[in-house]
């Protein structure tokens, strides 16, 4: 066992144990992993962050070798770390990517769906697409695994992403499926909270047709009646029906909106939107048509 | 019994000759309301009119057997005869103590005694009277006992419910009240109309008069207004809240009239309600967003608690697992050493030494010598 601390020596010994040569024909993994991780470790002391990122990839590949998936998941995602220091945007989502499924090979959801939401923070910034890519995918490992109760918070970063990207009705869309998730785990508050971020959106993207589908569609639900957020709405959505441009004003500097996500309680300081007449057109067009439907029936 | 009817004469003569003031005695020894006997005077008094009299005769045939059964036959003899024919003993007099026992027992057809006319009480005006009549009392019976409360949160909700009472009477009844007063109705003279109105005109002084705290408390509103938001977050809700204050806990000082002047600027810019509610409302809505913060933060801790029951039972399985193999551990390893230090290995172990040091005393000596 060397105990020697110079990493680069570990490295080569590691390395040389493990390429398989005339003399070798077995490459020894399991001296070679420990090898890795020690220099690795050392690498990472001395803040070479380059060469400790490959000392953890290959002590990962070391892993995997002597079938510990879980310890090779870790030392990817502490690869993936590094990479993330040095800015190399596909290599920190490869590796995180590839944690994740070594955690499912290890049947442990959540760790894999941690690793993807680390891996999509990281590259929030730079790779948006990326992230949501990833964010999506965590969200749906938690819910096969039947997790959802920790998908919350990716749920709303996902959608806060959405909206940084100005993709409103994606962001509804991540928001309906949090509601569908707190319906199954009975948390009542974040349901109708997310139903109501919900409505807002579509209202800040002047979708008022959206927004009054997705209030019927919550109106169903028998908890979102019941609660504050819906009457809220209710008031929120009559003040856009009848153009008050004041009153709309007035109720979203409302407290209610203060408790949700705070992008969304940007979008709902910024309504109204767009210009409300408009939308007063819009719908007494809609209503002009439908009286005359009722007196034919009548 | 003759006594009985001797002294009731007497006593009503008392009554006719006084006519408006009564005495407190009384047949059924309820309490006597002034303006129902006043109405039972004008009742008999209008017994001229036939078709008063006929109606009345057949309440009263209906209604006293009910309760002139304890009294004397000489009683049932006369209510058979019928109210219309009076015999010898049925007197003016008699007819008075009969109605001012019907009267008290049947106090909530006051409405109907009022106008006189008529009796069934299908008017509309009568019937709306007597509900604000009746709420207007209920409220007077409020605030007495919320003078005498001791307990503020009693107060305070018994103020609130008078404010509220007097706010629904002022926009709600009244206007009925006087669009109704001014229907003519089939039956009633022009006077009685003419009384309708003035009755209607002074019920908002009525109601206005009914004591519920805020009047004393317009005077502080002042402070609680500004206070309120000044402090802002800082919600004092000390006992400045209830209006029940004496004037002597006012003391006009520079500042309070500089609030006052506040406040009533304040309520010149909103459209203020008919009664003095914008200080409280403002305190309410300070308490009401604290609280719901409150339920927001609650909630969320409550979901974040269920989120974590599932991971502790995991974690609660887990370490009962590894606690269960340490235990296992342990015993092996303390059975080996048991084994390692066992009295026999011991023994074997000192006899063992004791050769060696045998020998090597033996070698010493040799090599002394």
């Amino acid at each position: 066992m060397s105990s020697s601390s110079d990493p680069d020596k570990l490295m080569a010994k590691a390395d040389k144990l493990t390429k398989l040569s005339f003399t070798r024909w077995n490459a020894d993994w399991k001296t070679a992993t420990s090898l890795y991780e020690q220099a690795a470790i050392a690498y990472r002391f001395k803040k070479d962050n380059e060469k400790a990122k490959d000392a953890f990839e290959k002590a990962s590949k070391g892993q995997e070798m002597i079938s510990s998936p879980w310890d090779a998941a870790k030392h990817l995602e502490s690869a993936a770390a590094l990479a993330k220091e040095l800015g190399r945007w596909n290599e920190v989502s490869d590796f995180y990517r590839r944690a994740s499924e070594l955690y499912r090979e290890c049947g442990r959801a959540q760790p894999a769906s941690d690793a993807l939401a680390k891996g999509a923070s990281a590259l929030e910034e730079k790779a948006p697409e990326e992230a949501i890519k990833m964010y999506d995918e965590a969200c749906t490992l938690l819910e096969e695994d039947g997790k959802e109760q920790m998908a919350f918070d990716l749920y709303r970063s996902a959608a806060a992403l959405y909206v940084k990207l100005e993709k409103y009705s994606d962001a509804a869309s991540f928001f309906l499926r949090l509601g569908t998730a707190a319906d199954k785990c009975n948390a009542i508050n974040s349901q109708c909270k997310a139903y109501l971020s919900a409505i807002v959106i579509y209202l800040y993207a002047h979708d008022f047709q959206q927004a009054q589908k997705c209030y019927n569609d919550c109106s169903e639900v028998q908890a979102f009646l019941n609660s504050d957020q819906n009457r809220c709405a209710m008031k929120l959505l009559s003040a856009y029906e009848e153009g008050d441009v004041e009153e709309v004003k007035r109720l979203a500097q409302s407290s209610a909106f203060n408790h949700l996500d705070h992008v969304v309680i940007r979008l709902a300081r910024k309504l109204p939107t767009g210009d409300l007449q408009a939308i007063k057109k819009d719908t007494a067009a809609d209503d002009g048509e439908e009286p005359l439907d009722e007196d034919d029936l009548t | 019994k003759p006594k009985t009817a001797a002294s009731r004469p007497s006593q009503s003569t008392n009554r006719t000759s006084s006519g408006g003031a009564r005495p407190t005695a009384s047949p059924p020894a309820v309490q006597p309301v002034p303006s129902i006997l006043t109405r039972a005077g004008a009742v008999v008094s209008s017994l001229s009119s036939s078709p008063v009299r006929s109606s009345f005769g057949s309440l009263a045939a209906r209604v006293v057997p009910r309760f002139l059964r304890p009294q004397s036959s000489s009683r049932a003899r006369l209510r058979r005869q019928g109210g219309g024919s009076r015999g010898a003993r049925m007197t003016v007099i008699d007819l008075l103590t009969r109605v001012d026992a019907i009267c008290q027992k049947y106090d909530k057809y006051d409405v109907d005694k009022l106008n006189g006319a008529n009796v069934a009480g299908d008017d509309p005006f009568a019937r709306l009277y007597g509900s604000v009549d009746a709420d207007i009392n209920q409220c007077v019976e409020k605030a007495e006992s919320a003078k005498q409360e001791k307990n503020r949160a009693t107060v305070v909700a018994l103020n609130a419910e008078i404010r509220r009472t007097k706010a629904k009477l002022l926009e709600e009844d009244l206007p009925k009240l006087q669009r109704l007063a001014l229907k003519k109705v089939k039956g009633l003279t022009k006077e009685e109309i003419a009384m309708r109105s003035d009755l209607v005109a002074a019920l908002p002084d009525r109601i206005h008069s009914i004591p519920d705290g805020s009047s004393t408390a317009t005077k502080k509103n002042g402070t609680w207004g500004a206070s309120g938001s000044r402090t802002g977050g800082a919600i004092k809700f000390d006992s400045t809240a209830d209006g029940n204050f004496d004037d002597e806990y006012f003391k006009g000082t520079e500042e309070s009239n500089q609030f006052r002047q506040e406040y009533e600027m304040r309520r010149m810019k909103q459209a203020h309600p008919p009664i003095h509610f914008s200080s409280l409302d403002e305190g309410l809505d300070i308490i009401g967003e604290g609280l719901e913060t409150l339920k927001n933060m609650a909630s969320d801790m409550n979901e974040e608690l269920d989120r974590q029951v599932p991971l502790m039972d995991e974690m609660d399985d887990k370490v009962d697992r590894a606690n269960a193999d340490l235990k296992n551990t342990n015993v092996r390893l303390k059975e080996t050493v048991l084994q390692m230090r066992s009295s026999r290995n011991f023994c074997v172990d000192i006899i063992l030494l004791c050769i060696i040091l045998g020998i090597a005393a033996y070698l010493y000596n040799v090599l002394k010598k």
